[in-house]
């Protein structure tokens, strides 16, 4: 960073992140692979006449730190000038334990974690006799360092650990097979529910076996908290500042106004402990908080970084996240927890008279948060008169996003952390008149 | 050019070798990337990044150890080999190795242009003219996002069995994103042009026209009306429509999932799977495409493989591991995102070949349906072959004409059924323009598809609207 000040930068920023990881896999019982890494990296922006230039690099030699500084200075140079750049000032932190590290994750041998993967293939097995095979169990940890300094008094480090295992297990019936997928993750290994993530697997990839496509109709859904988190996350996006100052998000205009059922309270909090998604600051030094995004379905706030936030008028909402130094921060979520209702997920099937219980959805590009339109494959059961009935597979569930939020009609209890960019707290909903394309 | 000298290569085999093990390769990567960012009529950022590592794998039995470092020093890559080869502890005697012979070093040839002699302000103008163009092309126009990028990607892969080549990949892509608006209601256009070439491959594709045409996109889907639900014939458009295939298709003929049994293509070699008038192939030595290399990241030369030959089930796309354990030959399709992952089998470049029907007949010959002209993501269960992908500019098919836009809506279906339910392909084959990237096991790759205009008999659509 001095450096580049030096080099007539008139901000600057560097930020460092280094990470020892490791990986195992096994199928059907067996050893597969195992992998094993360390890795570091530097990146740093320079604002020239509020013009940003951006250099990243594995070389952090004194050598290597002099040339980035020279291509970002450089590349500065060729940006155009924004009155809203710059970089986040100095706050106070505060000095609260988040748990996010374990120290006694190293300890953990290959041993344990070849036996863990083998809990979670178990259990899926012992939860249904349909469960023929592994498709994938991988476990997963690293330790990471991040560290952000810049001109403006930021000086932050810290260290986290997490860990994940994931199974896919492959059930077959009758010449049919599905796929089944579960994850548990946390800051240390004891966090890692096996059993009920094998069982979790052995759910999803036998809940829809043998299902029949249902003809087109529109009806009532029930969104397992795997399911409704892809709908939150979704949402999400069309709630990042950037979308919205930029006009790319279907809620643009919309701030201050009831935009979903009152059910809904949506909060963002990178600062929750022990969470998968926690971090004493963003990727730009700022530091993270709760923020309310909907208040009972009225929009209450977006997710902003340094920059949104500057040219927003707002505050910064510890949003401006970095997962590797090859990028610069952008705005997106932390912990998202949408709050429970008072109900049991059956509660919630009980108070439907003809529907679909959504186990699992195929959503990639299904979900488009400019245009708010919904529409994914999805199987999962029948439900019948208020009861879970027949397996159904194959179809898809479609609606305008705003419809959706409008006609949510019940919040389950049964939250369920779902990580992934940004982990997500969700409960079972239930969702009504949505179209459901079948034969 | 990668400038590793052969005998660190050897020490480190010895080195990764030393407890044990049937196998070794070290497979080294240097890459430089340079990206502009435009969007709210600004150059928000232009960017540069370089990453140098390597990743020492060693097989013993079933088991495969993998460690990658950042850089190439010979200190880093000796303590990579040691921490792989613990994989083959107590396995007995070092394992067998041949010596390094003269390396093959290749390159992409035809590249007018490189990117290392175009300064940046060369790079920012092409953004420039893409976003006038769009701006330009409507007043509904609310955001023009641009991303450009340019990559070299040198690779080395040497291997204890004598494997020793390097290859050279110089992608490039222009990205355009146009956000549309008009009473309140968005919608969203998208171009993307891209190859393995220099600055050359933009008098191909010329900016302002990108720009112009995802502008357009964007516009026109503002009279959109929802989408049907329901099953329905599709006509999918040529070039990037090939992207069905991809998912629907091509990933259950990768091998790992058919060495798991987790695919609905396993045990279906030489079987009918399809129409007889599909013929699909596997293809990495396009000149210059997306999908294109010289040897894969196992230094396995590319090839075209035939998958399904007029309707036949004929081959599976392999790496190494998955040739072995299938014994089947190793097809060159061994990829990795980068020296962060090990290789898996993956696609190329993958195409349907042309058939004969007049592309405009063939939406004259459909009396209701929907034609897709252009896609977004897909995603597929290889084990069920059930699949999805969304449309992103869609039209009806009324009387055997385009009508109405549709609102984007995801298509579903199955593997075998979409195959056998192609029932009219055009003569008009295109590749795509070099847009696409697949993700698998969390490894993002460039890939390249294409097909002719095609009709799937009956697919289900699943938009909002019901119908009567």
């Amino acid at each position: 960073m001095r450096h580049a000040l030096r080099a007539t930068a008139d901000e600057a920023e560097a930020f460092y992140s280094d990470q020892t990881t490791s990986a195992v896999e096994i199928v059907n019982g067996q050893l597969e692979s195992v992998v094993s890494a360390a890795g570091r990296g530097v990146g740093l922006r320079a604002l020239v006449g509020q013009r940003v230039g951006y250099a990243y690099s594995s070389d952090v030699s004194p050598e290597g730190r002099v040339e980035l500084v020279e291509h970002a200075v450089r590349l500065a140079r060729e940006a155009t000038p924004d009155s809203h750049a710059g970089l986040p000032q100095a706050q106070p932190l505060d000095e609260k334990e988040l748990g996010i590290f374990d120290s006694a994750l190293s300890a953990y041998p290959l041993e344990w974690k070849v036996d863990l993967l083998r809990r979670l293939e178990t259990a899926a097995r012992q939860a249904d006799t349909r469960v023929h095979s592994t498709d994938l169990a991988r476990y997963s940890d690293s330790i990471r360092t991040n560290a952000v300094v810049n001109s403006r008094g930021i000086s932050t480090s810290y260290q986290a650990t997490s860990c994940y295992a994931t199974l896919v297990v492959i059930a077959r019936h009758d010449g049919e097979a599905q796929r089944g997928h579960a994850v548990t993750a946390g800051r240390g290994p004891t966090e890692l529910e096996a059993e009920e993530t094998g069982r979790r697997a052995a759910r999803r990839a036998t809940a829809a076996l043998g299902g029949t496509i249902m003809p087109t109709q529109r009806a009532s859904v029930v969104m397992e908290p795997e399911v409704a988190a892809e709908l939150l996350r979704g949402l999400t996006q069309a709630l990042s500042a950037e979308a919205v100052l930029k006009g790319r998000s279907f809620l643009v205009g919309r701030e201050g106004q009831r935009v979903s059922s009152p059910l809904i309270t949506l909060v963002d909090d990178g600062s929750l402990p022990r969470a998968y998604a926690t971090a004493p600051v963003d990727g730009e030094g700022v530091p993270t908080q709760r923020t309310e995004l909907l208040q009972t379905g009225v929009l209450g706030g977006f997710l902003h970084s340094a920059y949104t936030a500057r040219r927003a008028g707002a505050s910064p909402t510890g949003n401006g996240l970095r997962p590797t130094h090859r990028v610069l921060p952008e705005v997106g979520p932390s912990n998202l927890l949408l709050e429970p209702g008072p109900l049991s997920a059956d509660g919630l099937i009980a108070g439907v008279e003809s529907g679909l219980l959504v186990v699992t959805t195929r959503n990639v590009g299904g979900i488009n948060p400019v245009s708010g339109d919904y529409s994914v494959g999805a199987s999962g059961r029948w439900i019948e008169r208020g009861e879970v009935a027949g397996p159904v597979s194959g179809v898809t569930i479609a609606a305008p996003m705003l419809e959706m939020l409008a006609n949510l009609s019940a919040i389950a209890s049964d939250v369920r952390w779902i990580p992934g960019l940004g982990a997500v707290a969700a409960p079972s909903v239930r969702i009504d008149d949505v179209t459901i394309g079948g034969r | 050019m990668t400038d590793i000298d052969p005998k660190v290569l050897e020490g480190v085999f010895a080195e990764a070798l030393a407890r044990g093990g049937d196998f070794s390769d070290l497979f080294a990567e240097d890459q430089r990337t340079a990206t502009v960012v435009l969007e709210d009529d600004r150059v928000e950022r232009v960017q540069f990044g370089h990453d140098r590592g390597a990743g020492v794998r060693v097989v013993a039995g079933d088991v495969t150890g993998y460690a990658y470092v950042d850089g190439w020093d010979e200190a880093s890559l000796l303590r990579a080999a040691r921490v792989a080869g613990r994989v083959a502890r107590d396995r007995g005697a070092p394992g067998k190795r041949v010596a390094l012979g003269t390396i093959a070093a290749l390159t992409a040839s035809g590249i007018a242009r490189p990117f290392e002699s175009a300064s940046e302000s060369e790079r920012v103008e092409l953004t420039l003219r893409a976003n006038r163009a769009a701006r330009a092309a409507g007043g509904e126009v609310r955001q023009v996002t641009l991303r450009f990028a340019d990559a070299v990607q040198r690779v080395l892969v040497a291997g204890s069995d004598g494997t020793f080549a390097e290859d050279e990949r110089r992608t490039v892509q222009l990205v355009v994103g146009v956000t549309a608006e008009r009473g309140g209601q968005r919608q969203v256009g998208r171009r993307a042009r891209g190859g393995q070439a220099g600055l050359e491959l933009f008098e191909r594709y010329v900016p302002e026209e990108v720009g112009r045409e995802a502008a357009q996109a964007a516009i026109h889907m503002l009279d959109a009306v929802p989408a049907p639900a329901g099953p329905m014939p599709v006509v999918v458009g040529n070039g990037w429509g090939g992207v069905l295939f991809h998912e629907a298709v091509g990933h259950g003929l990768e091998a790992d999932h058919v060495q798991k049994n987790s695919s609905v293509y396993a045990g279906k070699l030489g079987q009918q799977v399809a129409s007889s008038l599909v013929t699909l192939v596997d293809d990495a030595t396009v000149p210059n495409h997306r999908g294109s290399f010289r040897i894969d990241d196992e230094g396995v030369p590319a090839q075209r493989t035939p998958l399904v030959e007029r309707g036949t089930l004929s081959g599976y796309l392999t790496d190494r591991k998955q040739a072995r354990l299938l014994g089947l030959p190793a097809s060159g399709n061994g990829r990795r995102q980068s020296f962060q992952f090990l290789p898996i089998p993956r696609m190329t470049n993958l195409y349907i070949e042309a058939g004969s029907i007049d592309p405009a007949e063939l939406i004259q010959d459909t009396r209701r349906g929907i034609y897709v002209a252009s896609l977004g993501g897909g995603q597929v269960d290889p084990a069920s072959g059930q699949f999805v992908f969304s449309v992103t500019e869609g039209y009806l098919i009324e009387g055997g004409t385009l009508a109405s836009p549709i609102r984007s809506a995801t298509l579903a279906g199955d593997s075998f059924s979409v195959l056998r339910r192609i029932d009219a392909i055009g003569s008009d084959f295109a590749l795509d323009p070099g847009l696409g990237t697949c993700g698998k096991l969390g490894q993002w790759v460039p890939v390249g598809v294409g097909q002719p205009t095609l009709r799937v008999a009956e697919l289900l659509v699943g938009g909002t609207d019901p119908g009567p």
